[in-house]
């Protein structure tokens, strides 16, 4: 088991190392500099460049920056928080945007395991149509429109929640942009989860625990509902990755001080840097949450655990 | 086990929703404190004078902390750390003596050296500083350029302080406008004994900076979305602040500030697009004045764009009070000029533009007959033209505008629109690489040569070489001209029409704002060159 553990962070390792080194690439080709274009001159930009290192060839540059990072040295920041370190502008921000992803995946799994759950088991009934419309709806319609449906209605209107992100409030101002961001996960897993509880229900293995005897509870909880999560949970993680893109609108729109509305903002004003440690961290995330997937695997489905004994004997 | 599942449901429910049911009031502010709620679009850049660009940074930085000089309400230039001045015959030294009670947030007085400092940072190469250039070319302080460019020592600088409340500072040549470069954040002043303190950090957060004006920072998280100033106790004018502070709040969305600014959690909040017209009619609704002027560049080495005729009749071809009252409908004005309204005064005491003329009027008669010229001029019967643009909302409004009045008014001419990122346009012109481009200029200082000296051979991308208007650019500067005001004045005047005579640039709009401000906040400063200022702003309410 470790073997495999081992090989796989290798392999991470180096998908990270050449997912950088393209970034690094493209960056290089956008046009503009990340110094203020519209009022200096070519020459002045030219020095600025040499000053911040710019300049030179970009294998250079690109092995300086690979040094850098390896030591947790990701560079300042050109004008967005002028000369600030990096890694100091993402501690600060990093939590509120990995705290409002973790709220809206725990959340949009709960609720989308519940309703595909009891779709399922009210196969056939209103409550199924329910279940299937609010699904639908939840996929269809992006994030942001749920975003200003409840600022409007439960933020201006009700006054329960605050509009902007209040740091005096830091719960309060995370429940809109969590609930706006759980409503697409959420619709996903519901989806899933009512289709892998139907396949399950009507499994033969069911029947024989059925015929046991054993408690609804017991043979909903312990049985089917282990047998759901594997497929909901392959699902689960490039849901999570499109909660990081879309965290982005969101961010901007609750005026949330996270990773997402730093990305959007270092892209528009070519703060290069920030740019490649920001998406460093969400590759750095999604191979991450691919890894904890696969080991997950291992744990909720004894066919894989032993398959893998049985191979490595 | 539905009711077990609906029981959890609930549960859940409960816990949620007590939690966030707290009816908001707006502001976050004590009882008796009176804080205005400003809300703006971009975050605090850094709170090193020398060093930043942004507009967030500049106001924050211009409302904690003054210069030799300031404004007043009417943008006079008036004493601030300095209280008087004065100027040698040849306008070549001014002596300034300095306030004896003008302190530092931490006690310790402001002093001459702590200008010569900061200035000495500006001109730094090392400082890499963006706004180099305002000491370096603009100031025409004694050895700056050398300094920026020839690597002569930073001891060279030609400014002195015989003792600690005067400075003396020696020009290379005489700069009429000197005194209003003094109140820009890069000339501000900086305490050298507590910047080598902080070292590396200064300016990067509210405990490793120091404030000399009507405010201090108060809050500012790395990043955050709220930057809050208060009262600073060590203003020399700290009884005539009439607001106990400020919370400038961060809301990049038009419509979530919108929201806001109706709940009452801001004050302020800035209109945009299609909300301008929505509000128009609003009792909140307010015009500020801005001094931003959109213009086409025309790149005369292609196209045809180098025959006099052709660049009449584009110029003259669009409707550009339609663009204003149709399109942008937010008070910005047509622009028959380019050196913008309420940016200087003369030696008369009158607004450049008040005695200034108009060129290039919309004239779709004329300009057909420019365009008939330049055809057989340069013996075609059409032309097709690229026309590059950014990519927001209203550029592309107004470039698509433009099109169609050319197209129109000039049978033969097509216009072909390219949209792309900002960025890539400022490139584009860098390069040279473009036909005409819709763009803009705004001033660095208060004086009309900041519009018009870029237009220099050496530093233009419109391949318009005129030896004459460099001729002209450097008298003003540096010639005899430059010492007589009146003379110097109508010198800028036709240097503004050596310019647009021959349409050598296309002037569209000059961009005014559009704002939503409660009516109970009022005392504002607002000035064209720099950010508001709050120290007599009242706020009745709340």
């Amino acid at each position: 088991m470790s073997k495999y553990v081992l090989k796989r962070l290798l392999l991470a390792a180096v998908t990270l190392l050449i997912i950088v080194f393209v970034l690094f690439l493209m960056l290089q080709y956008m046009p503009g500099s990340p110094f203020n274009d519209e009022k200096l001159g070519k020459e002045q930009i030219e020095t600025l460049k040499a000053k911040y290192g710019l300049d030179g060839p970009i294998y250079l540059r690109f092995l300086r920056y690979v040094e850098h990072m390896a030591t947790g040295d990701f560079g300042l920041s050109y004008n967005i928080q002028k000369n600030v370190p990096i890694a100091e502008m993402i501690r600060g921000r990093l939590p509120i945007s990995l705290r409002l992803g973790g709220q809206a995946v725990l959340l949009g799994a709960a609720l989308g395991l519940l309703l595909g759950v009891v779709a399922a088991l009210r196969h056939n009934t209103f409550l199924d149509t329910l279940c299937t419309v609010i699904s639908v709806i939840g996929v269809s319609v992006p994030s942001f429109v749920f975003a200003f449906f409840l600022l409007y209605n439960l933020g201006f209107k009700a006054g329960w929640f605050p509009i902007l992100y209040k740091v005096s409030l830091p719960f309060s101002s995370t429940v809109l942009p969590t609930l706006a961001l759980s409503m697409f996960p959420m619709a996903q897993i519901a989806r899933f989860a009512r289709t892998e509880m139907l396949e399950v229900l009507g499994s033969d293995y069911m029947l024989f625990a059925e015929s046991k005897g054993l408690t609804s509870l017991r043979l909903h909880v312990c049985h089917a509902l282990r047998n759901v999560l594997i497929p909901v949970i392959t699902v689960l993680a490039p849901l999570v990755v499109n909660l990081m893109t879309g965290s982005m609108v969101i961010e901007k729109i609750f005026s949330v001080p996270g990773v997402g509305s730093l990305l959007v903002t270092a892209i528009q004003s070519n703060d290069y840097n920030v740019v490649i440690s920001l998406t460093f961290i969400y590759c750095v995330m999604y191979i991450g949450i691919m890894l904890v997937v696969d080991m997950l695997y291992g744990v909720i489905d004894p066919r894989i655990r032993l398959a893998k004994g049985k191979s490595h004997d | 086990m539905t009711k077990k599942l609906l029981a959890g449901v609930l549960a859940l429910c409960m816990v949620l929703l007590p939690v966030g049911c707290t009816k908001t009031s707006g502001g976050g502010s004590a009882a008796e404190k009176v804080v205005v709620n400003y809300g703006i679009d971009s975050e605090l850049a850094s709170m090193d004078a020398q060093v930043v660009t942004d507009g967030t940074s500049f106001t924050i930085i211009e409302n904690t902390t003054e210069g030799l000089t300031q404004f007043d309400k009417d943008s006079n230039i008036v004493p601030a750390i300095a209280e008087s001045w004065d100027l040698s015959t040849d306008g070549l030294t001014y002596t300034f003596h300095l306030r004896k009670d003008a302190k530092w947030s931490n006690g310790t007085p402001v002093t001459a050296a702590d200008f010569i400092f900061g200035w000495k940072r500006l001109v730094d190469p090392n400082t890499a500083s963006e706004y180099q250039f305002f000491i370096a070319d603009t100031s025409g302080i004694v050895n700056a350029s050398a300094i920026a460019y020839n690597g002569a020592a930073l001891d060279t600088l030609g400014a002195e302080a015989p003792d600690a409340h005067t400075l003396v500072v020696h020009l290379e040549r005489p700069v009429p406008f000197f005194l209003s470069l003094l109140l820009f954040p890069p000339m501000f002043p900086v305490n050298e004994e507590f910047y080598k303190s902080v070292g590396e950090l200064y300016g990067q957060s509210k405990d490793s900076v120091l404030a000399n004006g009507p405010f201090m920072l108060s809050y500012w998280e790395q990043g955050g979305t709220q930057i809050s100033v208060e009262r600073n106790p060590e203003y020399y004018a700290k009884d005539e602040v009439t607001v106990d502070g400020v919370n400038f709040v961060v809301a990049k969305d038009a419509q979530s500030a919108l929201l806001a600014y109706k709940n009452g959690d801001i004050d302020k909040v800035s209109l945009t697009g299609e909300m301008v017209e929505q509000y128009k009619n609003d009792p909140e609704m307010k015009i500020v004045d801005g001094s931003y002027v959109w213009f086409i560049l025309a790149n005369q080495a292609r196209a045809g764009l180098n025959n006099t005729n052709l660049r009449l009749a584009l110029a003259t071809a669009f409707d550009k009070q339609a663009i204003c009252d149709g399109i942008l409908k937010d008070g910005s004005m047509p622009a028959n000029y380019f050196v913008p309204t309420k940016l200087a005064n003369g030696p008369d005491g009158k607004d450049f533009r008040e005695t200034a003329p108009t060129y290039l009027e919309y004239d779709p008669a004329k300009a057909l007959e420019y365009w008939n010229k330049a055809k057989s001029e340069l013996g075609v019967s059409s032309i097709e033209i690229s026309l590059i643009v950014e990519d927001t909302e209203s550029a592309i409004a107004v470039a698509t505008f433009i099109q169609d009045a050319i197209q129109k008014n000039l049978p033969g001419v097509t216009i072909k629109l390219e949209t792309m990122a900002k960025k890539a346009r400022l490139q584009r012109q860098t390069d040279k690489d473009y036909d005409l481009s819709l763009t803009r200029w705004g001033p660095d200082y208060s004086d009309p040569m900041t519009y018009l000296d870029q237009f220099m051979t050496a530093k233009t991308s419109i391949g318009w070489h005129d030896t004459k208007y460099d001729d002209m650019v450097h008298e003003a500067t540096y010639g005899a001209t430059a010492l007589d005001a009146a003379a110097r004045w109508q010198l800028l005047k036709n240097i503004e029409a050596e310019l647009l005579d021959t349409a050598n640039i296309f002037p569209v709009y000059q961009k005014n704002n559009a704002i939503l401000q409660k009516s109970y906040l009022t005392g504002i400063e607002e000035h064209v060159s720099i950010g508001n200022l709050f120290k007599h702003a009242i706020k009745t309410a709340k």
